[in-house]
């Protein structure tokens, strides 16, 4: 053998040796991640370490987008946007930038095993069934342009009241709100920090503050994180979360829950521009199930492309679906073309006609 | 005194070590550094448009890093590299020797004649394993950490090295003893890899085990692109053979047609060309 050979020899073998070290104190240490601040919005510091799923939206983005303005024409007026408007002086359309929801449906007694606990801190003590826990513990942070003032005097005026709670400006729902009525807690608007605002129970709200200062935020949960992570920055709409934690759920119908039962996680993101485009992803319950997810998806999407043909806007869209993954994961990308969507405002747009909605 | 005649595998180990250093500074180096320097070019562009802002969109949707890095693995190296590689350097193992009418002087040699052919195998093995795998660790370290942990996707790096190792010496093995064989086994090896297995693969049945790509393929943890009606159809009829089902197989496959391969070459009388 050359000197040459053996020093090639040498050099490939390095360069393999080296790759593979560098992937094992990877995999020992959880991942060379770069440090710095973590992904997502900075709203998720005040979302709950126990949220299992975790949706954003940037609505000032949507509320430009082409895609909103051609779908305007068969979008419902809005009568409650004129009336949010005109009672608190928020535009839907031009005074919300983001908003961020944390579902903690992951604590419910039927999720957890735990015996059914009551919702503690409030005099209306009840047992909550998991529905009424998946409200009372959601919170949503809406980032935008707020009349605090205006905002405070028009729930005083339903018989709201205003509390501090740990220097918040906490406003609390009075008994006889629609929430009270449908027997959950009483809603909450918290002004958390200039421009932004944390709607929902009085429980949730408080919760999201706490979150705030003992730093147990959903940051701290690594297996959303790696989620939110994952999602694609371009994007401006996404939900992550445990599939599971919903399909033990005793509203799901038993059919969902038993096709859902091999997928524990999933995550959808949709960038809306001119159309939209997006991926969904999901992770299996083992390798096995991850293998099985792919042959469904990959048998549909094989169905879909021999039964295509007919329309060509349709099989735009239908060649889209991309379908990658490798062992538990399946990440399905698609897009949604601008004529496509034309086509269905237009599909709306008749049905209104026939309706006689204008 | 007379020295004894080396044995078999010491008889191959020289072997090797002769052609090693042939095959690796041949001309066929220029072609397999361009299959395998692809690759790893357009890890370095993918790798630089995300530094500046830029995300690879398929579709006009954003892909990370482990799903490009899947798609490359199946793309350039599963359905392309592993295959072709062994066609050309399998198929010359011991063409190349009648073609330059060389093998003469390996005969004269006081070693059993199979010995040419694994030796020239081992040869061919190291010399095509030392270039796709430090290409596939390349592409690796450059392309996952967009959007994905090098941790997370460690294991099937590991699968993805083993997998290709595997594939190179299953088709390798075939190949050899093709051309141990045949008079042109490169038209037979090219019809095999872009004929019989893609249309095997996508038929429903049997079939499709008469093929080393449904082992090799079967093994790879990444989904299955679906960029033409081909792939969907392979997608759609494929089936996964169990881990021991496939590893036994490629075990077979290299096993026996090495063997036959070597028995082809004892016995065989090349007749060379004046």
């Amino acid at each position: 053998m050359t000197r040459r050979t053996r020093w090639f020899l040498v050099g490939s073998a390095l360069i393999v040796v080296v790759g593979l070290c560098t992937g094992l104190v990877a995999y020992y240490n959880g991942g060379l991640s770069l440090l710095g601040p973590g992904p997502g919005p900075a709203e998720l510091a005040y979302v709950p370490e126990t949220a299992t799923i975790v949706a954003y939206a940037n609505v000032g983005e949507i509320m430009k987008s082409d895609l909103r303005k051609r779908l305007q024409a068969v979008l419902p007026a809005g009568q409650g946007k004129n009336q949010l408007q005109s009672e608190i002086g928020v535009d839907l359309e031009h005074d919300i930038d983001t908003v961020v929801a944390g579902f903690g449906i992951a604590a419910t007694p039927e999720t957890t095993g735990a015996p059914e606990t009551t919702a503690n801190d409030t005099p209306e003590t009840t047992k909550t069934s998991p529905g009424q826990n998946a409200v009372e513990r959601t919170v949503v942070l809406i980032r935008g342009r707020f009349d605090q003032p205006r905002i405070e005097g028009v729930l005083k005026e339903h018989g709201g009241t205003v509390e501090d709670y740990k220097g918040k400006h906490l406003l609390e729902e009075g008994t006889g709100s629609p929430m009270s009525q449908m027997g959950h807690l009483p809603g909450a608007v918290a002004f958390l920090e200039p421009g932004l605002i944390a709607l929902g129970s009085v429980q949730a709200v408080r919760e999201a503050i706490d979150t705030r200062s003992d730093g147990k935020s959903v940051r701290k949960n690594a297996e959303v994180m790696k989620f939110v992570a994952s999602l694609d920055p371009a994007s401006n709409a996404w939900v992550t979360g445990r599939l599971d934690a919903v399909t033990k759920n005793a509203n799901v119908p038993a059919v969902a829950k038993e096709r859902l039962a091999a997928v524990q996680w999933i995550s959808m993101s949709a960038r809306v521009d001119g159309g939209v485009s997006g991926v969904v992803r999901a992770e299996a319950r083992d390798d096995q199930s991850g293998e099985d997810l792919r042959s469904v998806v990959r048998g549909g999407l094989a169905a879909a492309r021999l039964m295509g043909g007919q329309n060509a806007k349709l099989d735009v869209a239908i060649n889209s679906l991309q379908l990658s993954g490798s062992g538990r994961d399946l990440a399905l990308s698609f897009t949604l073309p601008p004529d496509l969507l034309d086509m269905a405002n237009g599909i709306a747009g008749l049905r209104n006609l026939a309706s006689g909605k204008h | 005194m007379t020295r004894p005649s080396p044995n078999f595998l010491s008889a191959s180990a020289r072997v090797f070590d002769l052609s090693l250093g042939e095959m690796l500074w041949s001309r066929r180096t220029v072609f397999m550094s361009l299959v395998t320097g692809v690759p790893v070019l357009m890890a370095l562009a993918v790798r630089a448009a995300d530094a500046f802002g830029g995300h690879v969109r398929i579709s006009n949707v954003a892909v990370n890093g482990p799903a490009i890095f899947g798609m490359m693995i199946w793309f350039f190296f599963v359905r392309f590299t592993v295959p072709v590689l062994a066609v050309f350097y399998g198929t010359a193992l011991i063409a190349d020797e009648v073609e330059d009418k060389t093998i003469t002087y390996l005969f004269t040699r006081p070693i059993p004649r199979g010995a040419v052919l694994v030796g020239k195998f081992l040869a061919y093995l190291a010399c095509t394993i030392g270039v796709v795998l430090p290409s596939v660790v390349i592409v690796w370290i450059l392309i996952v950490p967009m959007g994905g942990s090098l941790g997370e996707n460690f294991l099937n790096l590991v699968t993805d090295l083993c997998i290709l190792a595997l594939g190179l010496a299953a088709y390798g093995a075939v190949f050899a003893c093709i051309g141990s064989a045949l008079k042109r086994p490169v038209i037979v090896g090219l019809v095999l890899i872009l004929g019989w297995e893609p249309a095997v693969l996508a038929v429903p049945g049997y079939l499709k085990r008469l093929t080393v790509g449904y082992y090799v393929q079967g093994l790879v943890p990444h989904a299955m692109p679906n960029d033409s009606m081909l792939s969907l159809l392979q997608g759609m009829v494929r089936e996964t053979p169990s881990l021991a089902e496939s590893l036994t197989v490629i075990g077979l496959i290299t096993v026996i047609c090495l063997a036959i391969g070597a028995r082809n070459v004892a016995h065989r009388e090349y007749v060379l060309e004046q």
